[in-house]
């Protein structure tokens, strides 16, 4: 079923049976108030009737003292008799005069044609049980009935119905028509608006989410009203922007994965196949006698299953970090960067550089993941350290953490080689290094850094010239 | 044959080892192995071809350049199209052959486009044999 079809079977009935019952009932009132209408005309009628020839007569004998003369009432009674048997051109209705209660009708024959005393005295009879019309064979009358007491008669005015109710018919069925017409163009006029405030908007929302549903996603949807259409279209049209922004971020990151795939597997495999061979390498020199040689191809192999080791650690680091399931704790700042700068003085020899800690927190107390922390600040201070700068007089390496107010801010500065300008704009992508004769890495320590700062919904900022580069990351501390 | 000279372009040192190794086994006389650990180093070697020649009388400009992919700053492609630009100028015509751990189609694919380039050999996966035959059908297309 069709909204069409609803507007139909609504309608319809209103536009078919509206206008027949305003007919009929118009026709009705019609009929009721021109029936009475023609009731006091027809009574006027007879009234002026029985006063001008009945009235006037009797008062004619009265003032003479001649109303007690029977011959002369008598006389005067058939003069009205004629004259209600005459033709009267100038009123459509009649007469009929009953005489005594019924024992005698006087009326125009010509006029109530075929119309019998039996007939007649039948009506009474109706009359008496509250009829409102009479039926002279087979002809509607309205009536006034005027008693005349001193000559015992009862004078009705008779009036034919027929003809007002054929003009009434035509009345009504006019009516109907104007009725029926105003109905069909307001039936025309709700169905245009219908099919523009309701039809049309539904059919462009039912066109936007099938292409939504294909993911075509161009095109926005746009319904100006009614209102209810407008506010329906606009949280579509979010929906559209939303599931482009989805899919677009969606998209990127199977682009990024795919990527990282890649380029794991590379790394990963390189060290291995060179260490394989180097190995046939050494069992070959040892046969030989060749032990410098193989000497230093097992240093070599050593060097590779070093990098392969951190790598993978790295790669472990980095895929960890979208895991991380763990509840945070409340750990000391502090204590953490006393023990990673501890760590680096028993593994790493920094005596190419100045190693500067300035912690200055209000409260060292922090509530977060504390291997966040660490992995920042690990990743940042290593970079400063295989980044340095021999060349220069005095190659340092600053940490420095701070707290005001709700901000952390953790800071690490060298005066190392730097990144070169056109590399600016890469340096959180992963496996980018910068300078690779420099130091061996897997060129994923500032994605790492990236990844903790973004998940902690803080802020990465540096800066880098050939004097050197500092590292700043600002978190917000609970 | 002729005495020919060898450039390896790849940024891992020990690969770099195990190839030259591989060349003094495949016993054909090679005068020179240069060595360059990254894109720019090698492209300028080509580049300084007058001062070159000059130092080293024997075996420049390279009769072929083993060639890695992944390096980082300036990839073995990156690499390609910027030798492209100089090689008319200074009428470079060595062969070049890709060296890599990568046995993507898409790569051997981007590779072979260029040229210049007369073979693919995936590290790891070649014996000596192979070495000495991709050398030796490329020399002889010359």
């Amino acid at each position: 079923m069709k909204l069409r079809d609803l507007l139909f079977i609504t309608s319809f009935p209103l536009v078919v049976i509206g206008p027949i019952l305003v007919g009929v009932i118009s026709y009705q009132f019609l009929k009721e108030s021109t029936f009475e209408k023609l009731q006091v005309v027809n009574t006027i009628h007879t009234e002026d009737f029985v006063e001008l020839h009945i009235n006037a007569r009797h008062d004619i004998l009265v003032k003479n003292k001649m109303d007690g003369l029977k011959n002369y009432v008598k006389a005067y009674k058939d003069e009205v008799i004629v004259e209600v048997q005459s033709e009267d051109e100038s009123y459509e209705g009649s007469f009929v005069i009953v005489d005594n209660q019924g024992e005698r009708f006087f009326y125009n024959k010509g006029y109530f044609v075929g119309v019998t005393d039996s007939e007649l005295r039948a009506n009474l009879v109706a009359l008496k049980q509250g009829a409102r019309i009479i039926n002279l064979n087979g002809e509607k009358y309205v009536f006034s009935k005027l008693p005349f007491l001193p000559w015992k008669w009862d004078i009705y005015g008779l009036y034919p119905i027929e003809e007002t109710s054929e003009l009434l018919k035509e009345v009504a069925f006019a009516v109907f028509l104007v009725c029926g017409l105003i109905l069909v163009a307001l039936f025309t006029v709700t169905s245009l608006m219908y099919r523009y405030f309701v039809i049309k908007p539904l059919s462009e929302i039912s066109l936007f989410s099938e292409r939504l549903s294909n993911l075509a996603l161009e095109g926005r949807l746009r319904i100006k009203s009614p209102e209810e259409f407008r506010v329906l279209s606009k949280h579509l049209d979010r929906m559209r922007v939303s599931l482009t922004e989805n899919i677009g971020k969606i998209e990127k990151a199977n682009e990024e994965l795919s990527q990282f795939s890649y380029r794991t597997s590379h790394d990963l495999k390189s060290p291995l196949t060179a260490s394989k061979k180097l190995t046939e390498y050494i069992l070959l020199d040892i046969e030989n006698g060749d032990l410098e040689e193989a000497k230093n191809s097992v240093k070599r192999v050593q060097s590779q299953v070093t990098k392969l080791e951190s790598l993978v650690d790295d790669v472990l680091s980095l895929t960890k970090i979208d895991l991380n399931t763990e509840n945070e704790i409340e750990f000391d700042l502090k204590e953490l960067i006393d023990d990673i700068v501890d760590k680096r003085k028993t593994f790493f020899e920094d005596d190419c550089c100045t190693f500067s800690v300035s912690v200055d927190l209000d409260d060292p107390k922090i509530r977060g993941h504390k291997i966040r922390y660490q992995q920042i600040i690990e990743n940042l201070v290593s970079n400063g350290f295989k980044y340095k700068d021999e060349k220069k007089e005095n190659p340092y390496v600053k940490l420095r953490a701070v707290s005001v107010g709700d901000r952390l801010s953790i800071t690490v500065e060298d005066n190392g080689v730097g990144i070169p300008d056109k590399h600016h704009s890469e340096i959180y992508q992963m496996f980018k290094r910068f300078h690779p004769s420099l130091a061996s890495g897997s060129g994923l320590g500032l994605a790492i850094v990236k990844k903790h700062v973004e998940r902690m919904q803080g802020s990465i900022h540096f800066s880098s010239s050939q004097q050197g580069s500092t590292f700043q990351v600002d978190i917000k501390r609970k | 044959m002729n005495p020919i000279s060898v450039l390896i372009v790849d940024d891992s040192e020990d690969d770099r080892y195990i190839l030259t190794r591989q060349l003094k086994e495949t016993k054909i006389p090679i005068s020179q192995i240069f060595e360059c650990s990254e894109g720019a180093s090698a492209l300028r070697f080509f580049l300084d071809f007058e001062k070159n020649v000059k130092r080293y009388s024997n075996g420049y400009p390279p009769t072929f350049v083993f060639l890695d992919i992944n390096m980082p700053l300036m990839d073995g492609f990156e690499f390609l199209e910027e030798f492209k630009k100089i090689q008319v100028e200074k009428a470079l015509d060595p062969i070049v052959i890709m060296f890599s751990s990568s046995d993507r189609k898409e790569d051997v694919d981007r590779a072979t486009e260029f040229s210049i380039v007369k073979a693919y050999l995936v590290k790891g996966k070649y014996d000596i044999d192979q070495l000495k035959s991709e050398m030796c059908i490329s020399s002889d297309d010359t």
